[in-house]
């Protein structure tokens, strides 16, 4: 069988991992560089191509798509699943978990818990949420990743400004409730409907953020049942077969406050010492 | 008239005066929002309100979005969609903002021409060699530039950072221009020759494609822009925001009367199904617990010995 991965131009340590696997359980396997594919169509039909070689002649295709891909991602994934490829994304499944909002109103319409969020496009609309909510606040950049975009406001004075800011950016305005303690979560990695690993995220001294990119540390940790039925649930909601989801757990249960269609597993292969880029590509090499 | 149903119009501010006399007169509560005004909500219950209206308690939603804050539009077309009837669902309306989607989806129903999406970084030699200059490139912000050699191609394309998604089609020469409005009882255009444009009644073959693509997309009302290239039509740009000050000045057509109406008619109508509907599946399914208590009282009986 062949093995196409569609993936950021530079790759990282995720790619990198994949291929070394693929390489073990493909009779051949190939990398296209998201940027450097090409889609022309004329009619009904249609190919997506970089350097001569078809992306509709892979028999599996693994889409590593990060945010600054993600509108030619969806491209890209919308004429593969035209052409009848089994996907472990679904194509909207990227822009719906790039955006934090959208993400977490799919979540809640599936019965996950969720923080309550606010989203607006100007700071007069979440004006009176600021004026009665508990502090500190969250704010996000709609398109954020790995932490980046994460800020928090200890009080509606600093959350106006933050929103100033973001206004004057043009950037949508999404805001959510803070969830004590704040520094912790929980990052489980679901493959096809397992938990294939789980972890525990710490952030670093005088750091709310946990994620492992902005230097939380993870450990390994077992999901309860309630947690494990959540992750697994939120993937299944996302459209996605290959899926990080992070939990939080809170004074009233776990919540689920993201899920990443481009979950990086770095930290999480190093925490669990599992192969997780070895269970994707079973996954992939099984049949989607 | 007898005034129905409550009908929500979001779209920008200088649409208000436009629709709102025509909407106000038609429906029992008609209320246009500024997207900048609106909050979404998720938590305890999803909420997309303003000025404490929630649209998801109106019967309708017209959704008129322009260039900017197209993923907001997205994002309320999906979470209102699941609630209420909304003028074009959330897959086709991402295509607005992604035309290779866009064109993808209506190859279905009518002919595309040739066209290539690309992301920047393989773009100018592609370009060059595939496509041969000039070419259109339409930038992810929807602007079409005109490219007629190599330093302005790799100027403009530096503008934009990889992963960003540039479209590329093949200028065209002369070419007849219709400019049309469908919609579920309505297909007219006029006919654009430079500056001036004429009134047209439209072909049968215009008429079908446009019925077509409205299918396809699944939309209520759409603004179709033909050309016309050596003998045969092909869907130039669609848009969810018709002029409707130049469909009136040409054709003395006014849309905002058609849109009121047919709205209204998608109001009412359904209604009455949905109670139907909603009555056929009780009469089911009491009719299945009384099937259930037979069942169960027949299993009781015992033969006598």
């Amino acid at each position: 069988m062949k093995l196409a991965i569609l993936g950021p131009l530079s790759r990282s340590y995720e790619e990198i991992r994949l291929l070394e696997e693929a390489t073990k359980r493909f009779s051949s396997v190939s990398y296209f560089p998201i940027p450097q594919v090409v889609v022309e169509m004329e009619g009904e039909s249609f190919k997506l191509t970089h350097k001569n070689k078809n992306l509709l002649d892979y028999d599996v295709i693994l889409p590593r798509m990060p945010r600054s891909y993600k509108t030619f991602g969806t491209t890209l994934l919308h004429f593969l699943n035209k052409a009848g490829k089994s996907l472990p994304i679904e194509p909207w499944a990227v822009v719906a978990s790039h955006n934090k909002f959208l993400t977490l109103a799919m979540l809640q319409e599936g019965g996950i818990p969720i923080p309550e969020t606010y989203m607006g496009l100007k700071r007069g609309v979440v004006e009176d949420v600021l004026s009665t909510m508990n502090y500190p606040a969250v704010l996000k950049l709609l398109y954020g990743s790995m932490g980046v975009g994460v800020m928090f406001a200890d009080s509606k004075q600093s959350a106006i400004s933050i929103i100033d800011a973001m206004e004057r950016f043009n950037e949508p305005i999404f805001v959510e409730d803070f969830i004590p303690p704040g520094n912790v979560d929980i990052r489980a990695y679901v493959i096809n409907g397992k938990v294939v690993a789980s972890m525990k995220r710490i952030a670093k001294e005088d750091e709310r953020r946990a994620n492992i990119g902005m230097g939380g540390e993870g450990h390994v940790y077992k999901l309860t049942s309630k947690e494990k039925k959540l992750a697994l649930k939120s993937a299944e909601l996302m459209g996605c077969k290959i899926c990080g989801v992070d939990i939080m757990p809170s004074p009233d249960g776990p919540v689920v406050i993201e899920t990443n269609v481009n979950a990086q597993f770095k930290g999480i292969e190093k925490a669990t010492k599992k192969n997780i880029a070895g269970n994707i590509i079973d996954f992939l090499a099984r049949g989607v | 008239m007898v005034k129905r149903g409550r009908v929500a119009i979001v779209g920008s501010k200088t649409l208000e005066k436009v629709l709102m006399p025509e909407f106000s007169k038609t429906f029992l509560s008609a209320v246009f929002f500024d997207p900048n005004t609106i909050k979404l909500t998720a938590g305890k219950e999803l909420t997309a309100t303003s000025n404490k209206f929630n649209l998801i308690n109106f019967d309708y939603v017209l959704l008129l979005p322009d260039d900017s804050n197209k993923e907001f539009y997205y994002t309320l077309a999906k979470i209102l969609e699941k609630h209420t009837k909304v003028s074009i669902p959330s897959d086709s309306l991402f295509g607005f903002w992604n035309r290779p989607i866009l064109l993808s989806k209506i190859s279905k129903a009518v002919p595309v021409r040739r066209t290539a999406a690309i992301s920047q970084n393989a773009a100018a030699d592609y370009i060059k060699n595939d496509f041969k200059l000039p070419v259109i490139l339409t930038t992810p912000g929807g602007k079409r530039v005109y490219v007629s050699n190599e330093e302005t191609l790799r100027n403009v394309l530096s503008l934009f950072s990889a992963g960003h998604l540039v479209s590329v089609h093949e200028p065209i020469k002369k070419a007849e221009v219709h400019v049309t409005f469908f919609s579920e009882n309505s297909s007219i255009g006029y006919y654009r020759v430079g500056d001036k444009r004429v009134p047209n009644n439209l072909n049968s073959n215009l008429v079908e494609m446009g019925k077509r693509v409205r299918k396809v997309l699944n939309a209520d009302f759409l603004s179709i822009l033909f050309v016309k290239i050596d003998g045969n039509y092909y869907v130039s740009t669609i848009k969810l925001n018709p002029r409707f000050d130049l469909f009136n000045k040409v054709l003395g057509k006014d849309l905002v009367r058609i849109m009121a109406s047919e709205i209204s008619n998608k109001i009412v109508a359904p209604d009455a199904v949905a109670v139907a509907d909603g009555f056929i599946k009780k009469l089911v399914r009491g009719m299945e617990k009384f099937g259930e208590w037979i069942g169960n009282e027949i299993s009781n009986i015992r033969p006598s010995k």
